[in-house]
């Protein structure tokens, strides 16, 4: 008996010890990737210029607001606002009588070294010296001028008659001066004894006072140059001291519209910045060989710029409504050029030099003026208080006056699921023994059969773009007719297809009228591809690619392709993706030079022509007329250093009013970071799709469209999509109100219909107002 | 079989500002490239720039030197010029403490232990110093006595200590490291460059007088520049321009074991990654990611002086990885330390390959999937993917990834599979059809019946050559290269032969070139079929035979040959027949072999080449009825002509092109300065 026992306990150790071994040793076959939390990096990250941060809300002491002195005349007052004037300078203050704030266009008593003339004056200005190539001092105040101004006052409007009559470089010479006013010394004593020299220059410009703050306005025509083979106006700074702070002394931040947004915060910066932002609107002018945007990946696609002093207490906003193709937009972080001035004006250039080269290398040459702006200028500065001093109110004044100018249309959402767009690359080529090879990604119905899945799948709510779709492929055959490439199927297949998408949902056609290349259809080479100013031609060689050259083409090529297709397109009943046209512009050489706004001029009138047919792909502000989809929305912005935060500005503005989808989802490496940004900015899914692998894309020129096969990424796009929509179904069509950051990494956006979205980006729980969100996750409330 | 591809920024600041794509999108200004098919191609985001950091802990950054890190500490070696210190920064408690600051003058290298040992060298002082964790002096190294040392002066630029102790200096200069004990005695030089060996250095060595080879200055091998240490022991050294072996890494005897990687010319320093990856940082600010057999895996970065932009870097002088790989750089040009952290995609990269270093193909093949489903281009996934199929049997599958991946060497051993398997499938048809060929073999010996089928061939091949003239003159090279010198003299006396025919054939060799280059199969053919440019080949081929035509003529004329332009013209071209007609006969079989078999193909290409030199040879000899020395003056002669000739178009279309840009120039001047007074 024992004997039994012993050897069946022997045997029960075996098999229970096999088992434990085995059970332990299996190798566990889930994908699971090491996550090793690293303190150093996680701080960073949500400490850096990728978020938005929590506001420092510390009231301003009412001994640093700016002072009215006796020298402040008062000219002008309404229920909101009083207005003086300091004829010394042409230094404006405006007082809110709401919260006693005073905002200055200049900085009384500043100390800035080479900057202090500037910000000691309402109004600066630069010029070219003609006799001494071109010489161009920069950055001058009018109080370092010797000028003459007659002002008079009509309404609620100042109008100012400046006549600059020159510089003098000594305190001697200014003190003269008087005399010389009077007659009693001649001009040839005041410039060879006193060191005077004279410029001779004039312009006039208005300050009005209206119900949200003030308005500037200046004509083209009043710009006077008495002797114009010596001295050029070249730009107009206007309100240089506006909104001026000193180091860390007031918290608050500048507000650049920069890609999407971005906040420079008024913090004591150790002078570790160089250079200032610099930056045109509307992105480079490639016609000038724009250089400050080398750097540049993002724009500053809406004319507007803002500063707050005291989060949630003062702030303004200035928005260009005309003026702005010419406009450079300068902000500096303290300690940039050794200016410990926060600063952040406008410069507006109305003559601009550039080279005029006379080799075929393009090197050296003669300098020659140009006239670069022939719009009047005119800016409007509101002044916002309390709940709208941030830069949401910033957001928020805009949009308000895009509503009044009937740019922005409510947007009415048809479904109750949001949208989300589908690009399909059909086919693009690559080159072959002789010519090129058409390779097919997807054909016409594998489209259709695409279509039809997601739609068995809930994604009832589809904006379908065709990508490749004409004859020849996409690269280096657009613009292209209304043609369809045959080898992707018969005309009458794709008629089918647009019928049935269109039926409940949108169908666009990728089209791009503003950028050609060599093998576009019926493109002349000499009298189509546009010239720079210099009248060399705009086009970019890349020798490794199958089409070696893009060009720029004259705006009035674009306008006359655009023209002829546009009844080809209402005929088939489809609308275009207009790529690159609402988003550059560029002056050009045309027997005459043309200056950025007459290329505007040309582009609005295909945006007009085409106001139900088309939709944009990151389009600048003067396209959102009529603008129903913003397609390729960027979530972020350059990341300069100085940069402080990223804030949503481009998407506050449109959020209600224009369906906005992100850029391609197959290509983002943050995984649910990106998603929750989406769902932070009201802002759509887009993905790219193929039926092929994008391998059979290798040796074309789209091989950057590394990720795109619809078997891979048909399961993937149904749940982001899913995850999306729950949040912002509850939101469409409404208008984003607040947004606030109560912790790092913590944001709560609040929207016009009362729901809130609280996203949670960090990796711990937390809990907003008794209620849990989960780390990388959102929670929707007042549902 | 990796190229050297020496690295050209202006590829990577290429970017299409015109904007008619849509580019990835995630915030960062710098793209970010893997290396496909020899080639850099554009990828996801591989790494996010999160900030910079001025001070840790209160403590300033300065100009910092050199970055260390061991398990939670970073080391930091920095300068204010006049002052060293070694900044101690742990990670868990998030405090830094300075050491070293008393007797440091300019640390540029700092190393530190497990054991929490801290190696530091510091130029200025001309010496190293072993530290303990606060600071205290252990050893010091310094000039040693040994004559082996040389007679340089000691500035100790960087240090690192191997797991034995020995610890290694690099000097100032281009001896490489100085290995010591720990003690501080000097051992010996370990790892540093050779020159090789050009062309160029080749002959002035042997035409140079000793005075002019004393003047030559670029007799010194690249200088070592930095180097790191990995956790098996092996030290990697990166050196400044040593072309695609800038980064090496070295064995006991100081080989480099390594293969030709594609790299930057100027590294300034390398770090190896916790799965054994290789970081560099070059002068240019771009960081390089290879994994651990030299594969690049992502490059990205840029320059950045002013700067103003988040992750690219002004003058990088470091650069260290933790064990989440996160990278650290310092940027002595700027006083900060930047740092990177990975994205979602970079740590499914590093998760598969951890699984397919240790051999686990088929574990890494669902990781792989994730990194193929993101980025369909990256060459390593699919090589990892073509991997885990070959260890699982599935050959077809493995076969179309390593043909994705252009693994070779795989693709050769998948296909030799997937043929065995088809040979298998189809061992009974080959039989069979084996058996049908005996049988009419055995019978023909008494019946000719084989003549029943070729009879009628031969009598359409005479009808057609009768018919039509052109294609009796193209079907005469195979009687040529039967008879060469008898056909030789019909061609030449009886005017046999037409020259638009002979042309004809020219064409059709070159068809069977192009027919062989588009053919060859996979495994033989290193070309890239996009990259073919129809007049360029046309050139290479039809330009070398027509120049040499009429060089040859031309010396024939002068040295007592008889041939004349047409007879050496024609004759030329049937005598190139061997190696043209077997092109496509080669093109084929190709690609049906493997590597095993490849000495098939390059024996064929040798026995084509031969046959045709030989009857190269005796065309020339035939047709000028020269003897054996006089052909050989003759070639010699007629292929010097041929390069002058050619010199002399190259030199002609130089002036030409410079006479007419100048044309060019002075009308535009001209018309610029009417129309703008």
């Amino acid at each position: 008996m024992l004997q039994i026992a012993k050897k069946l306990f022997i045997v029960l150790g075996l098999v229970t010890t096999t088992f434990v071994i085995v059970e332990t040793s299996n190798t566990n076959n889930d994908v699971e990737l090491i996550e090793d939390t690293n303190s150093i990096v996680d701080d960073l990250i949500f400490h850096s210029s990728r978020y938005s941060h929590p506001d420092d809300l510390t009231i301003v002491d009412s001994d640093e607001f700016i002072n009215i002195t006796n020298r402040d005349e008062k000219m002008l007052e309404n229920d909101n606002f009083a207005l003086y004037l300091n004829e010394e300078n042409l230094g404006i203050k405006v007082l809110n009588k709401d919260t006693n704030y005073v905002w200055n266009t200049a900085v009384d008593n500043a100390l800035a070294g080479t900057f202090t003339g500037l910000l000691q004056s309402g109004i600066g200005f630069e010029y070219f010296n003609v006799e001494q190539n071109y010489n161009n001092p920069t950055n001058i105040g009018i109080s370092d001028t010797q000028f003459r101004v007659e002002s008079s006052v009509e309404d609620q409007t100042i109008k100012f008659d400046v006549n600059i009559d020159g510089t003098c470089q000594t305190r001697l010479c200014q003190r003269n001066y008087q005399f010389y006013l009077d007659g009693l010394i001649t001009l040839d004593q005041m410039i060879s004894e006193y060191g005077y020299s004279i410029l001779d220059l004039g312009f006039s410009f208005e300050v009005s006072l209206t119900d949200e703050g003030i308005e500037f306005f200046m004509p083209v025509e009043s710009i006077y140059e008495g002797d114009s083979d010596k001295i050029q106006l070249s730009s107009i700074i206007v309100f240089p001291g506006m909104g001026a702070t000193y180091l860390d002394d007031i918290p608050g931040y500048m507000m650049v519209p920069d890609g999407v947004g971005a906040l420079i915060r008024y913090e004591d910066n150790e002078n570790r910045y160089v250079r200032p932002y610099q930056a045109r609107y509307f992105g480079s002018d490639f016609g000038v060989g724009d250089n400050f945007s080398r750097l540049n990946q993002y724009r500053l696609s809406l004319p507007i710029f803002g500063a707050v002093h005291g989060v949630n207490q003062n702030a303004f906003v200035g928005m260009i409504e005309s003026g702005s193709t010419m406009a450079r937009l300068f902000a500096f972080p303290n300690g940039a050029t050794n200016v410990n001035y926060n600063l952040i004006f406008n410069k507006f250039d109305f003559k601009q030099v550039y080279t005029q080269s006379f080799t075929t290398d393009r090197t050296s040459g003669a300098l020659r003026v140009y006239e670069s702006m022939d719009e009047d200028i005119k800016i409007n500065f509101d002044f916002l208080e309390n709940e709208q001093a941030n830069y949401v109110g910033m957001a928020q004044a805009y949009q308000n006056s895009l509503i009044e100018d009937d740019i922005l249309n409510p947007m009415n959402p048809q479904m109750s699921q949001i949208p989300i767009h589908l690009q399909y690359l059909m086919a693009d080529s690559r080159a072959r023994f002789i010519g090129k090879e058409l390779i097919e990604m997807t054909d016409v119905n594998e489209v259709s059969t695409m279509y039809d899945f997601f739609m068995d799948n809930n994604l009832l709510n589809q904006r379908v773009s065709l990508l490749g779709w004409n004859d020849g492929g996409f690269s280096g055959h657009l613009p292209s007719d209304v043609d369809f490439e045959y080898r992707l199927g018969r005309n009458s297949l794709f008629y089918d297809l647009i019928d049935k998408i269109e039926e409940e949902n949108e169908l666009l056609l990728v089209n791009n009228y503003a950028i050609g290349s060599n093998n576009t259809y019926s493109l002349n080479y000499g009298r189509n591809v546009a010239e720079a100013i210099d009248r060399f031609k705009l086009e970019r060689t890349c020798e490794i690619c199958v089409y070696d050259k893009a060009y720029l083409l004259y705006p009035e090529f674009s306008y006359n392709r655009a023209m002829s297709d546009l009844e080809n397109y209402q005929d088939i009943g489809v609308d275009v993706m207009f790529q690159s046209m609402g988003s550059i512009l560029f002056s050009y050489f045309d027997d005459e030079i043309y200056s950025r706004k007459d290329a505007l001029d040309i582009y609005q009138s295909i945006i007009e022509a085409y106001q139900d047919n088309a939709q944009y792909s990151q389009p600048n502000a003067y396209a959102f007329s009529g603008l129903e989809s913003y397609y390729d929305m960027p979530l972020y912005n350059n990341q300069y250093s100085y940069f402080d935060d990223l804030v949503p500005v481009l998407p506050i503005v449109l959020s209600g009013y224009v369906e906005m989808f992100s850029s391609h989802l197959n290509f983002n490496s943050l995984d649910k970071q990106q998603l929750l940004m989406m769902i932070d900015f009201n802002i759509y899914p887009s993905y790219l799709l193929t039926q092929e692998r994008p391998s059979k894309l290798a040796g074309t020129d789209l091989e950057s469209f590394y990720s795109s096969e619809f078997d891979v990424w048909n399961q993937t796009i149904i749940e982001e999509y899913e995850w999306i929509n729950q949040a912002l179904m509850h939101v469409q069509g409404e208008e984003i109100t607040s947004r606030d950051i109560p912790d790092e990494g913590i944001v709560v956006i609040g929207y016009s219909n009362g729901v809130e979205i609280v996203i949670n980006y960090t990796n711990n729980t937390y809990i907003y107002d008794d209620q849990t969100v989960q780390p990388i996750s959102y929670l929707v409330r007042g549902v | 079989m990796k190229k050297i591809l020496s690295f050209s920024l202006v590829l990577i600041l290429f970017a299409l500002l015109l904007g008619t794509r849509v580019n990835a999108e995630n915030g960062v200004n710098y793209n970010t490239y893997t290396l496909s098919d020899g080639r850099l191609v554009r990828t996801q985001i591989a790494y996010i720039p999160v900030g910079d950091i001025y001070e840790l802990d209160g403590v300033s950054l300065d100009t910092p030197m050199d970055i260390d890190i061991v398990g939670d500490k970073m080391y930091i070696a920095s300068t204010t010029g006049s002052v060293g210190k070694i900044i101690v920064y742990d990670n868990q408690t998030k405090t830094a403490s300075v050491i070293g600051s008393d007797f440091l003058i300019n640390p540029t290298g700092v190393f530190a232990t497990e054991d929490g040992f801290i190696y530091v060298s510091d130029q200025d002082t001309q010496a190293a110093y072993k530290l303990d964790g606060a600071g205290n002096v252990l050893v010091t190294y310094t000039k040693p006595d040994s004559p082996l040392f040389g007679e340089e002066a000691f500035k100790p630029k960087k240090i690192i200590s191997d797991a034995r102790g020995n610890v290694y200096i690099l000097n100032l200069g281009v001896k490489g490291l100085a290995q010591f004990t720990n003690d501080g005695d000097f051992l010996a030089y370990f790892g540093s460059n050779t020159i090789t060996p050009t062309l160029r250095t080749v002959l002035q060595y042997t035409f140079f007088t000793e005075e002019q080879l004393n003047n030559l200055f670029n007799l010194t091998p690249p200088e070592v520049s930095n180097m790191a240490i990995d956790n098996r022991g092996l030290i990697h050294t990166v050196s400044l321009g040593d072309g695609g072996n800038n980064v090496k890494r070295l064995n006991i005897s100081g080989d480099n074991l390594l293969p030709e990687m594609f790299v930057a010319q100027n590294l300034v320093d390398v770090y190896i990654g916790p799965l054994g990856n290789v970081f560099t940082v070059s002068r240019e600010g771009m960081i390089f990611e290879y994994d651990i057999d030299g594969n690049l895996l992502f490059a990205f970065g840029g320059n950045d002086i002013t700067n103003q932009v988040q992750g690219l870097m002004n003058q990088p002088s470091s650069i260290a990885v933790d064990d989440s790989s996160n990278i650290y750089v310092l940027d002595r040009g700027s006083g900060t330390l930047k740092v990177y952290y990975p994205t979602i995609f970079t740590d499914y990269v590093h998760e598969a390959l951890r699984d397919y270093q240790d051999g686990q193909y088929i574990q890494s093949q669902e990781p792989w999937s994730e990194v193929l489903k993101m980025n369909d281009f990256f060459d390593l996934a699919h090589k990892g993917m073509a991997n885990a199929h070959f260890s699982l049997g599935e050959y077809d599958e493995a076969l179309e990834e390593y043909y994705i991946a252009n693994d070779r060497g795989g693709y050769s051993d998948a296909f030799w599979e997937v043929r065995n398997a088809w040979m298998i499938d189809y061992a009974p048809t080959f039989v069979a059809i084996f058996f049908v060929l005996l049988v009419i073999f055995v019978i023909n010996i008494r019946i000719k019946i084989v003549s029943y089928a070729t009879n009628p061939i031969k009598k359409g091949i005479s009808w057609t050559r009768k018919k039509s003239k052109i294609i009796d003159q193209i079907l005469f090279v195979f009687s040529y290269l039967r008879n060469p010198a008898d056909k030789t003299y019909e061609i030449k006396r009886k005017n046999r032969i037409q020259v638009f025919p002979v042309t004809i054939l020219l064409g059709i060799y070159f068809l069977c070139y192009i027919f062989y280059i588009y053919n060859l199969g996979f495994l033989f053919n290193f070309r890239q079929i996009e990259n073919i440019n129809v007049v360029e080949e046309l050139i290479k081929i039809v330009l070398p035979i027509l120049v040499w035509v009429i060089a040859n003529f031309l010396i024939g004329t002068i040295r007592e040959g008889e041939g004349r332009l047409k007879d050496v013209y024609i004759t030329t071209i049937y005598s190139l027949a061997p190696y043209f007609l077997l092109l496509p006969v080669i093109a084929i079989v190709s690609q049906g072999l493997t590597y095993n078999e490849e000495f098939i193909v390059s024996f064929a290409n040798t026995i084509a080449i031969l046959l045709t030199v030989v009857y190269f040879f005796f065309m020339v000899k035939e047709t000028h009825f020269y003897n054996v020395k006089d052909t050989i003056k003759s070639i010699l002669i007629s292929g010097f002509t041929m390069v002058m000739m050619l010199l002399g178009v190259f030199i002609l279309y130089i002036l030409l092109n410079e006479l007419v840009i100048l044309i060019k120039d002075v009308i535009m001047e001209v018309f610029y300065r009417v129309t703008n007074s």
